[in-house]
């Protein structure tokens, strides 16, 4: 039932969001929800550290036969990760998203990307990924658009349409693996292909087609572009959780997928992973540069962490790994942070381009020390999580003999510092042109402080106990490199 | 007691974080108050450097780790007490200094903060036994730095400087890492103490001068040397007791450091002895000339730290016993004088609102002790007894005799470089201060400033003890043979004295001071054709070029993401397709061997006339050129999948399609009055384009489909359901029983999505916010 | 349209359907039928009647909001899922009772068929709602 949780305590949410209840009810109610499932996700980690996994099977049918809902550590690592962002997002939204909006359903869609995102972290089904995958897609769309001012309809249509493309690559890549390995369940899926010998080749085309789905939500090179033509456009915090939460799902699942499924031909997988993974990571820094935009400068970053995170699976090493994972963790913290502070800056100053902003610093030293915590980490500075991640990724790339691989992932870090240290000068430092003014917030803003704050903290703690996350993240990589403990644990053989 | 150590130095953090509380209620006095932690280090590091051992360190575990085998573990030994009580002893005449400096600025709690910040991270650097803590450290250095830099963000110049440092100085923290892991990797430690005896296997391994290169490229740009040395002039732009603390006294000694550090396990290679010395004489000797050209006295103070830092480069890469003491002792008189003459330097800015050399003038009376100090300063910078600058110089002289490649042009160099040092100490003692000038310089003296104690304390401090420790100077010599040991594995007695007797060294020595007394007789001549030389060296201005680099890669950035990121979205659409296609297809064939033989079974004639008619209404459907009669056509191939179904046996799915397709179209029907007119956006050739790649993604899903002949490997989990939907679900309807029991998880799914569309529907119709009116 | 006789048939017809989506509703789980259909059928029924009798009078028609349709449904699938939890079973396991009828052969119900009537409520009430939602918008009538 705990993981049965992670879906239906967002699924009442919604449920509730259809009844006209009086709006500060169902503002209450969506801090319960959030704070539920952060619960819930403690809970769960708490007990994945002791036995290692958990499953349920919804209808009680066996495993390969029903749905099986199944976390490792990995899951529950993301799962809690998501927790604390949603909950920092609600906080947020409370205090920054107009009124129009929260009465027009906005939590309402907010659970929605929250059940898509705990239902991929915890699917051992394919086809019930995909599920999860459009939940998180239909509810995107519509908080993208949600509001629907021009720009954000642009981006919305860009957004929706790529995504599609993405969900139907996915859903025939699904039906053609169906169809010839008779089976959904992931675990029997990788344990069937593993009796299959040479013949698996036959698999690369539905194979391609799944992980290409996977690219696309990933926002991996050259399937990116959806990303930095719509995450400018809708309202800040709703920038903040996607940058936070959908384009990880996209990565889980590729691991996830890489390691039950297509590691069974990795001398074919993982040149084609370490290549994309490098080129993500090359052409974000790069892009990044070139914008004078806020959010746009964050948003061609993402490619590139993104990237980071795909080397580390590509290294395929305990280490690697593990440092994937933390890396993966550490992102949804730091980037959903430093959106929300754009988020704030936009909300005072009425904008996001570089060149009218500046003086925050000397406005809010309060916000500026959340920004430049989050951004430091971003840029891998020590003793930020950035760092820890950044570190054991390079470390596994050394110990991997990815030398040339290792480096490249070294200086990109120095433009993503650039990147951060621009946003910083321009933002932060510079004092600000003449005739632009700035906005005294309407009400408090205690809220979106602590937001923000329980995120820039995350950071610190990620690095502060570096070693401890990491160790766990270790147990994680190495259940995920031993696949043959998932599928007896799942299979129940 | 030394199990506290690191207590102690995470506890600074707490400090610092509490400044800005402390500066409320003590206002300016903050920075005296604060200088009891440094004080307390430098009593505690004295007591330890003269009570260790000739061969003895300490060694304190890690109290806790950020990375595995990355912890904070402390190491006491002659070379970290020695810099740690030049960080914390000149930290305490800083912070006095500053309190009375930063008196008038805004955010004094900030400032001090980050001064205590940066004094943990320096202290953390020089005490760790671990070279990941070390790096961690090093980058901590360079980030306050940079928030020290652009302290007075206001200004562009400061942050330009701050960035560019900043930049650099982390490249050069990147590089360590880099150097740092492939040392771990091949010594499967982090270690010092570790390492000490593991310098065989690192310097013969393979990727030694990878790690060399990395090693040199963080040494060159913290410690500002050719050719990275152009950030440090830029760093000026920081108050004074930074520029004092941080960018003359500590952090850019951090470079040297290292190669003393890590001497014992990368040193002593023909690479670490010909590329340091070289880039360290180069440096040593632009940092000397490029001095002479400028007339800011804390841009000429900048360069002479560059060339000073230098020399202690070159020094280290002698890499003799004598050279080691030679570099350990010039950095105890480089930052002696140096931390004097910059807080000298921002006193007289203080006092008369100009550092420019030429508006300055017969300071000597009105500046009172300050003056004895800066004369005293100036003495040890040019290397005259009875200074401690003295015996160093000496010993560098002696040094450089031995160095084993092309010894004879080091020595050239830096005889000449000595010279330029004797004679701009000369020339700045003489602008600044002499009192004897024919032409009477009118300076306004603000007299608060001038006698202000916490202001000229610092600087007679140090200047004492240039003077007492030149007199001295077996005090500090008994002491260094702990750190020689440590460097060189050698026991070596160091005996340091003014007086050798008449040998090679002091001919040298006496030689340059004569250069030098020339240089400053003809200093006129000398600074206008320095100054001239540097404004034709203005045009590799290394700043700008370093800004015109970071421009053009912008811009170049900008114009290939707009190559990249278009906005247009077909093109998008294009690459999504044909790469996915290409992909599948390439597989598709490379596979064909491996695959078994296509078996087609012969096609129904019904279902053959059902796809020409469905082939025939999507072609219409392309062409068409009313919305109306396009959709439906679609409604038409829309009907035909559902009849497919239907003879494959899904009845449900027929009946959901039929139905689905139905609602569509009224959907569609009802809105299509407001759309606007039909109109063609896309040329001719971009349409046949756009046929090909549909032809190839559509292709490409057919033959997917078709190669993939769906064999099983086992049964089908279908066959279960089929087996099990009567007796286990109660229900005989397969697909019903699939939709809300054996896979009803789905169903939920899609019900959601299915609730959320519609919600999200309605709010798309009825939320329009036009562009917000508050703003 | 204010013919006559076309009102007449369309309010038969959505009757009609309505009764028959009921029907396809209970019928669904032995065969073809369904939430997913039944709710669509309904729907349809409802759909006619708007274009002929406008959004306003189909609101009333169906009495309550279609969001109430959407959230019932949702809220009726989710009771399904959680109500073995309460047994002790694994969430959306099914339960089923037999309720002996006298004449007619018994009723065999269950936890899916709750499930189902869910499904059926949701897609009605979406299909409702954005029909009556776009018609509004867009004036009709």
């Amino acid at each position: 039932m705990i993981l049965f949780g992670f879906i239906f305590f967002p699924l009442l949410y919604i449920i509730v969001g259809f009844f006209p209840f009086p709006l500060k009810w169902k503002k209450v109610l969506a801090l319960l929800t959030v704070g539920g499932n952060l619960v819930n996700a403690v809970n769960l980690i708490y007990k994945i550290s002791h036995v290692g996994m958990i499953k349920v099977s919804p209808g009680s049918w066996p495993a390969p036969f029903g749905i099986t809902l199944v976390a490792d550590r990995m899951s529950a690592f993301l799962l809690l990760i998501t927790a604390i962002v949603a909950v920092s997002i609600v906080l947020f939204s409370l205090q920054s998203v107009d009124r129009p909006r929260l009465e027009r359903g906005y939590f309402q869609f907010l659970f929605g990307i929250i059940i898509g995102v705990n239902g991929s972290f915890i699917a051992g089904d394919l086809f019930n990924l995909y599920v999860w995958f459009e939940v998180m897609l239909m509810a995107s769309f519509i908080l993208m658009s949600h509001g629907g001012e021009q720009p954000q309809l642009e981006g919305a249509i860009k957004y929706l349409i790529l995504n599609l493309i993405s969900s139907f690559f996915f859903v025939a890549g699904i039906g053609l693996l169906y169809g010839k390995m008779g089976t959904l369940n992931l675990a029997d899926l990788s344990n069937k292909i593993s009796q299959l010998g040479d013949a698996k080749v036959i698999l690369n085309p539905s194979l391609v087609l799944i992980v290409v789905g996977f690219a696309i939500k990933g926002a991996l090179f050259p399937f990116f572009f959806w990303l930095p033509a719509s995450y400018h456009t809708p309202v800040p915090v709703v920038s903040a959780l996607f940058a936070g939460l959908l384009t990880k799902v996209g990565i889980y699942s590729l691991i996830r997928f890489y390691t039950l499924i297509l590691y069974h031909n990795s001398a074919f997988w993982n040149p084609w992973i370490l290549g994309v993974g490098t080129v993500s990571m090359v052409i974000g820094v790069f892009t990044a540069s070139s914008q004078f935009d806020f959010r746009k400068k964050l948003s061609f970053h993402i490619i590139s962490q993104v990237g980071y995170v795909v080397i580390g699976l590509g290294f395929f090493t305990l280490s690697g790994l593990a440092g994937a994972l933390f890396f993966l963790g550490h992102n949804m913290f730091a980037k959903t942070n430093t959106y929300l502070v754009a988020g704030w800056v936009h909300k005072r100053k009425g904008t996001l381009d570089l060149k009218n902003l500046g003086d925050v610093f000397k406005e809010s030293p309060v916000w500026s020390v959340l920004f430049i915590i989050s951004a430091f980490s971003l840029a891998g500075l020590p003793p930020l999580s950035g760092f820890i991640g950044k570190y054991s990724l390079i470390k596994s790339g050394i110990e991997a003999h990815h030398l040339f691989i290792s480096l490249v992932a070294l200086f990109v870090g120095i433009f993503t510092l650039f990147s951060m240290l621009k946003i910083w000068i321009e933002v932060f430092w510079k004092p600000v042109k003449e005739g632009v003014k700035s906005f005294t917030i309407a009400g408090d803003e205690r809220l979106m402080v602590t937001a923000s704050g329980i995120l820039a903290l995350m950071s610190v703690l990620m690095g502060i106990f570096g070693v401890p996350i990491i160790d766990y993240c270790t147990e994680a990589a190495a259940d995920l490199l031993s696949p043959e403990k998932y599928i007896r644990f799942v299979l129940n053989v | 007691m030394h199990q506290l150590l690191p207590y102690l130095l995470t506890s600074l953090l707490v400090v610092g974080l509490a400044t800005p509380l402390l500066e409320k209620k003590l206002k300016y006095r903050t920075g005296v108050f604060l200088s009891v932690i440094p004080l307390s280090f430098f009593l505690y590091f004295l007591w330890v450097f003269t009570s260790l051992g000739k061969t003895e360190s300490l060694i304190i575990p890690p109290i806790m780790e950020l990375v595995r085998g990355g912890g904070l573990s402390v190491r006491l030994d002659g070379l970290s007490v020695l810099f740690g009580l030049m960080v914390s002893g000149i930290g305490v005449l800083v912070l006095f200094y500053a309190s009375a400096y930063m008196r008038k600025y805004p955010r004094q709690g900030y400032f001090f903060m980050l001064l205590t910040f940066f004094m943990g991270a320096m202290l953390g650097m020089v005490l760790t036994n671990n070279l990941i803590a070390l790096f961690i450290f090093w980058e901590l250095t360079s980030v306050f730095s940079f928030l020290l830099i652009g302290f007075d963000n206001h200004l562009e110049k400061a942050r330009k400087a701050a960035l560019q440092g900043f930049l650099i100085t982390a490249f050069g923290g990147l590089c360590l890492l880099f150097g740092v892991l492939l040392i771990g990797d091949i010594a499967g430690t982090y270690e010092i103490s570790e390492l000490l005896n593991k310098g065989e296997l690192i310097t013969s391994h393979t990727r030694y001068p990878l790690i060399f290169l990395f090693l040199v490229l963080a040494v060159f740009t913290k410690s500002a040397q050719f050719p990275f040395h152009f950030w440090l002039p830029g760093a000026m732009n920081a108050p004074t007791p930074v520029s004092a603390y941080l960018h003359s006294a500590t952090m850019v000694n951090a470079g040297v450091f290292l190669l003393l550090r890590v001497n014992p396990f990368i040193g002593d290679t023909l690479l670490w002895d010909s590329v340091l010395p070289l880039f360290g004489s180069i440096t040593m000797f632009t940092g000397a000339l490029l001095a002479f050209g400028e007339k800011d006295l804390k841009r000429i103070l900048a360069f002479t730290t560059i060339s000073a830092l230098g020399i202690m480069v070159l020094l280290a890469g002698i890499d003799t016993t004598k050279s080691i003491k030679a570099a350990l002792v010039f950095f105890v008189v480089h930052g002696l004088y140096k931390g004097a003459l910059f807080m000298i330097a921002g006193l007289i800015d203080k006092t008369t609102g100009t550092r420019d050399i030429d508006r300055l003038g017969q300071l000597w009376k009105p500046l009172g002790l300050v003056s004895f100090a800066a004369l005293l300063s100036f003495f040890s910078m040019a290397g005259l007894p009875p200074m401690l600058g003295f015996i160093g110089k000496e010993l560098i002289y002696g040094a450089k005799m031995q160095a084993a490649y092309f010894s004879n042009i080091i020595l050239v160099f830096g005889i000449l470089s000595n010279m330029l040092m004797v004679g701009i100490s000369f020339y700045v003692f003489y602008q600044v201060f002499w009192p004897y000038r024919r032409v009477k310089k009118k300076v306004a003296i603000d007299g608060h400033y001038a006698r202000s104690f916490l202001l000229s304390f610092g600087p007679v401090i140090l200047a004492a003890f240039s003077l007492g420790l030149g007199l001295a100077p077996v005090r500090i010599g008994k002491y260094l043979q702990n750190a020689i040991y440590f460097i060189r594995a050698e026991e070596v007695a160091v005996d340091l004295g003014l007086w050798h007797g008449v040998n090679a060294v002091l001919i040298l020595s006496i030689i340059t001071v004569g250069g030098g007394i020339l240089l400053f007789i003809f200093r006129k001549q000398v600074a206008f054709n320095v100054a001239r030389f540097n404004n034709w060296l203005n045009k590799f201005y290394l700043p700008d070029v370093f800004d015109k680099v970071i421009k053009n890669y912008v811009k170049v950035a900008s114009r290939q993401t707009d190559r990249i990121q278009h906005g247009y979205h077909r093109y998008y659409l294009i690459t999504f397709f044909v790469i996915t296609s290409l992909l599948v297809v390439v597989h598709l064939f490379a596979n064909s061997g491996i695959a078994p033989e296509l078996q087609l079974q012969p096609i129904k004639s019904y279902l053959l006339i059902l796809f020409i008619v469905m082939a025939f209404a999507a072609g219409y459907a392309i062409f068409s050129s009313s919305r109306i009669a396009a959709i439906l056509a679609l409604g038409i191939v829309g009907y035909g999948i559902g009849l497919v179904y239907l003879f494959f046996g899904a009845v449900d799915l027929a009946i959901t399609q039929f139905l689905v397709e139905t609602l569509v179209m009224v959907i569609f029907v009802l809105v299509i009055y407001k759309l606007p007119v039909f109109a063609v956006f896309s040329s001719k050739a971009s349409r046949v384009r756009d046929i090909f790649i549909a032809l190839l993604a559509g292709g490409m899903m057919g033959m997917v489909v078709l190669k993939s002949n769906f064999f099983n490997v086992e049964t089908p989990i279908s066959d279960y359901f089929i087996n099990n939907s009567l007796n286990l679900a109660h229900g005989k309807n397969i697909v019903n029983v699939i939709l809300v029991d054996f896979r009803a998880l789905d169903t939920m799914g899609e019900i959601t999505v299915l609730a959320l569309a519609a919600a999200g529907v309605v709010a798309l119709l009825r939320l329009n916010i036009k562009k917000r009116e508050n703003e | 349209m204010n013919n006559i006789v076309l009102r007449t048939i369309v309010n038969l017809i959505s009757r009609l359907l309505l009764y028959l989506s009921i029907y396809l509703l209970w019928r669904g789980h032995n065969a073809p039928g369904g939430g997913f259909i039944g709710g669509i059928i309904a729907a349809i029924g409802f759909v006619f009647y708007a274009i002929i009798y406008g959004p306003g009078k189909t609101r009333e028609r169906i009495k309550l909001p279609p969001m109430y349709y959407i959230g019932g449904g949702l809220f009726f699938s989710a009771l399904s899922t959680v109500i073995s939890v309460f047994t002790g079973r694994q969430p959306l396991t099914g339960l089923w009772i037999d309720i002996p009828l006298p004449v007619i052969e018994d009723i065999h119900l269950g936890t899916p068929f709750l499930f189902d009537m869910g499904v059926y409520l949701v897609v009605f009430g979406m299909i409702t709602a954005i029909i009556i939602n776009i018609m509004e918008v867009l004036r009709w009538n």
